[in-house]
């Protein structure tokens, strides 16, 4: 025995049972702190970044009435112009929270997989666009699919049913893994987003009250145009949508009153598609167009044979190659153009791009008329008519449900939009002399938001974005979450303490005569209280490791808003011995009180 | 010959509640080097605090108390506590023994305290033990042995950091005369081996013992 003492000295004093007890009751008290911390405040913290769809800084934009950025719907073109302006980026995002294979799932919408290859794990990267969809490593896992597996994915946003092929695994590292990638129609599909619409938008290089100030009211565009020719004067949105017209003869005056964005001018008849300007609207502006003074309009010709141009007065035009293009520089006024297909008669006021390959041959008369699902005639909507290429050929703000277009024989995709819905069609001309366009009415709303908020927005940092939606969805504030896992972990500090103070107690006389016997502050620093802090360290550690493994298996089986809950056991652990520390100092802070001299 | 002890306009006064009372009330002493003093009185007149004063345990709130000419309360916190683990012994009334410790341990503490090393300490436990007589109960419980053995433990604990003056605070209360009659001896033959002795009691036989005999009421010394 002898000798034995000064090495164990916290285990004489104290007493084995009395040692034991405490070990036993601060390993429970511990245990049931950290599975607390795990399930409320790690979830709280899991579902902050979910609710933010992962994204760390920066301003996300959604509509006034959405309750988070997977039901919320702004217009595209607010997006690209929150682009043009300097220094700010924009990442517009269509997403939507889906099932598959039994499992809720989010899926985002991208243009292209092919930007993804750094992170592909499994299978090949789609090249085109289709009904194939990339799992991020958990959600693969979580819904237990293969590559070329087809999988029914289930919106009951859009109500419906998409069958996709797996194409491939992505391990990204971060919340993506928790997600599904799809092409971005399949995205709109799933999320009932019409073309012309997003999700939301994250934005980077500008304040949330920049963005707010721009868009708060609407500005006034005065354009004035002079022009021998007549024609349309047409404003396109950043989404190349048009959304103003006003026919020119001789020369207008017009003022609009549009919201913030960037604008498109052109100038277009049955012969010519012309831009004459772009606009970032973000204050009153006026801009005057006089068509016919440019001094050297400039044609671009693409045909294989060279053409030939003739000025109004008779003159031959030299045409030279650039770029695969014939290109022809002249004075402004009607040009006669003489080309495979046959002749044509060309205002050239500005420069201009003519693609006979549209043009050749005659034109034929294509009744268009749009109307909503219910049969009732719509108004006021853009019409829009590209080649399968893409490039537009017309586009008109029509004022009447029916109205007479003029194509070129060929095949085309004719768009009608009534923001936030469109409708699309493909036709052959002249085969199709008849076109009716539906519009669709809403399918669902399930947010049961009146629709005229829709065009409304908000803008806000993304770090409140988790604590909005949380506060919209279940009316808990963020502030409520953070007050609620503040008072778990300082009842808890509190029990520990509580156990801790048992221990001295208990020992209170022997510590006591320890005193009397001249043991100073440092001789029970590092003769008591330090062996405690060890065990109650490892006691901590054995603690962390237990609510760890227990978290894995908890968590692995809960997801919300179709991710897994995020685990950290760095956090835990900091948890752990940030409690079991401050507990010690606690009573580090109280032992003189528990010494009676 | 110097002083051992000396107390000078020393006061000490407990506060309970909104209530005062003078513990010690203006105390001067003089306890010369080897002398065995005995302080008597009844209960509450001031003997433990008396002694809890003068062995650095509890200051005054006034006056000034000299152990071998060095001015107690004014040395560093530090050099007061050296000053006891070295110099100052007390033998605690009501023993304060640690009872899962054995006898050896509990004389030990004071120099596991003290950082000694274990060869000294265990060379220093067995003299000390035997200079009380119990050398043979080394590895027994407080539990295991007598109320007169118990105060040999206690008193060996008291002694064994080489005390030159021993605070004694009723070193034969619940004894028998026999028994009370061997601590005295024990207590005799320190005091004739040099060590100044200062024993608060109610014991008459203790006083007849002593050298000198001290006699307070109501925190002041009466003769």
């Amino acid at each position: 025995m002898e000798g034995t003492l000064a090495k164990l000295l916290l285990l004489r004093i104290a007493g084995c049972k009395r040692l034991a007890t405490f070990s036993a009751a601060f390993f429970v008290g511990l245990l049931t702190a950290n599975l607390a911390f795990a399930l409320i405040v790690e979830p709280g913290l899991g579902l902050d970044l979910i609710l933010r769809g992962g994204e760390k800084e920066g301003i996300a934009i959604l509509d006034q009435a959405s309750r988070s950025i997977y039901t919320s719907r702004i217009p595209l073109s607010l997006a690209l112009s929150l682009g043009k302006l300097p220094n700010v980026q924009v990442e517009p995002l269509v997403t939507s929270i889906c099932y598959a294979q039994g499992s809720t799932i989010v899926v985002r919408g991208i243009e292209s997989a092919s930007a993804y290859i750094k992170w592909l794990s499994l299978g090949r990267l789609p090249e085109s666009d289709g009904p194939w969809i990339i799992l991020g490593r958990r959600t693969a896992e979580r819904i237990h699919s293969q590559i070329g597996q087809l999988i029914p994915v289930a919106s009951s946003l859009a109500r419906t049913i998409v069958l996709l092929t797996v194409a491939a695994v992505c391990n990204f590292g971060d919340m993506r893994d928790d997600e599904a990638l799809v092409y971005e129609g399949v995205a709109r599909q799933l999320s009932s987003i019409p073309q012309g619409m997003i999700s939301t938008a994250l934005v980077q290089g500008i304040n949330r009250q920049a963005i707010e100030k721009l868009v708060e009211k609407n500005y006034k565009l005065n354009l004035k145009c002079a022009s021998d020719l007549s024609g349309s004067l047409v404003v396109l949105d950043a989404n190349g949508v048009p959304l103003r017209t006003s026919n020119v003869v001789d020369k207008i005056e017009e003022s609009y009153e549009l919201p913030f964005g960037y604008y498109t001018i052109v100038f277009q008849n049955q012969y010519l598609y012309s831009t004459l300007d772009t606009i970032l609207l973000k204050s009153d502006q006026s801009v005057e167009y006089s068509v016919i003074t440019e001094q050297h309009p400039v044609l671009k010709v693409s045909a294989s044979r060279k053409p030939v141009l003739f000025r109004w007065d008779g003159a031959e035009v030299q045409a030279s190659q650039e770029e695969g293009l014939w290109v022809f520089r002249s004075t402004p006024g009607i040009h006669r153009l003489e080309l495979d297909p046959g002749s044509f008669t060309i205002p050239l006021f500005h420069s201009a791009t003519f693609d006979p390959t549209i043009l050749a041959g005659k034109a034929y008369t294509t009744r268009v008329s749009v109307s909503w699902s219910d049969g009732s005639p719509a108004s006021d909507y853009s019409l829009l008519v590209r080649t399968p290429e893409g490039k537009v050929v017309l586009s008109i703000l029509a004022p009447q449900d029916s109205m007479k277009v003029d194509l070129p024989q060929g095949n085309y995709v004719m768009e009608a939009y009534k923001l936030p819905y469109s409708a699309q069609i493909t036709l052959s001309v002249p085969v199709a002399s008849d076109v009716k366009l539906i519009l669709p009415s809403i399918k669902s709303n399930v947010e049961k938001i009146p629709l005229q908020y829709y065009s409304f927005i908000k803008a806000m940092p993304i770090e409140t974005v988790s604590a909005f939606t949380l506060a919209s969805i279940s009316g808990i504030s963020a502030a409520l979450l953070i007050g609620l896992a503040f008072s778990i972990i300082f009842l808890f500090v509190m029990v520990l303490a509580a156990v801790q103070r048992y221990l001295y107690l208990s020992a209170k006389n022997r510590l006591t005569v320890l005193s009397l016997l001249g043991a100073s502050n440092q001789f029970f620093l590092t003769h008591i209280e330090l062996p405690i802090l060890a065990i109650v360290l490892t006691l901590a550690t054995a603690a962390t490791w237990i609510s760890l493994t227990s978290n894995v298996l908890l968590f692995s089986k809960l997801t919300l808003f179709g991710h897994t809950i995020p685990h950290d056991p760095a956090m835990t652990l900091q948890f752990s011995a940030t409690l079991t520390i401050l507990v010690w100092l606690w009573g580090h802070f109280t032992l003189p009180k528990n010494i009676e001299m | 010959m110097s002083d051992a002890l000396t107390l000078s306009n020393v006061n000490k006064t407990y506060r309970n509640n909104s209530r005062q009372v003078a513990a010690l009330n203006n105390i001067n002493l003089q306890v010369p080097e080897r002398n065995f003093l005995c302080i008597v009185g009844p209960s509450g007149s001031g003997k433990t605090t008396l002694l809890r004063v003068s062995a650095g345990y509890l200051a005054p709130d006034n006056g000034d108390v000299t152990i071998f000419g060095q001015d107690l309360y004014s040395l560093p916190i530090s050099e007061r506590m050296n000053l006891r683990k070295n110099v100052i012994g007390f033998l605690f009334q009501g023993d304060q023994l640690l009872e899962d410790l054995t006898a050896y341990e509990n004389v030990e503490l004071p120099l596991i305290i003290q950082g000694m090393s274990t060869e000294l300490r265990r060379e220093r436990v067995h003299q000390a033990l035997k200079s009380v007589g119990i050398p043979k109960l080394a590895d027994s419980r407080p539990s295991e042995v007598s109320g007169g053995e118990k105060r040999r433990i206690s008193l060996a604990r008291s002694l064994i950091n080489g005390a030159r003056i021993l605070f004694a605070d009723e070193p034969t209360s619940n004894l028998d005369t026999k028994t009370a009659g061997m601590i005295i001896q024990v207590l005799r033959n320190l005091n004739a081996s040099g060590m100044t002795i200062i024993a608060a009691t109610h014991d008459p036989l203790t006083a007849s013992e002593a050298s000198t005999v001290v006699k307070m009421r109501d925190g002041k010394i009466e003769s």
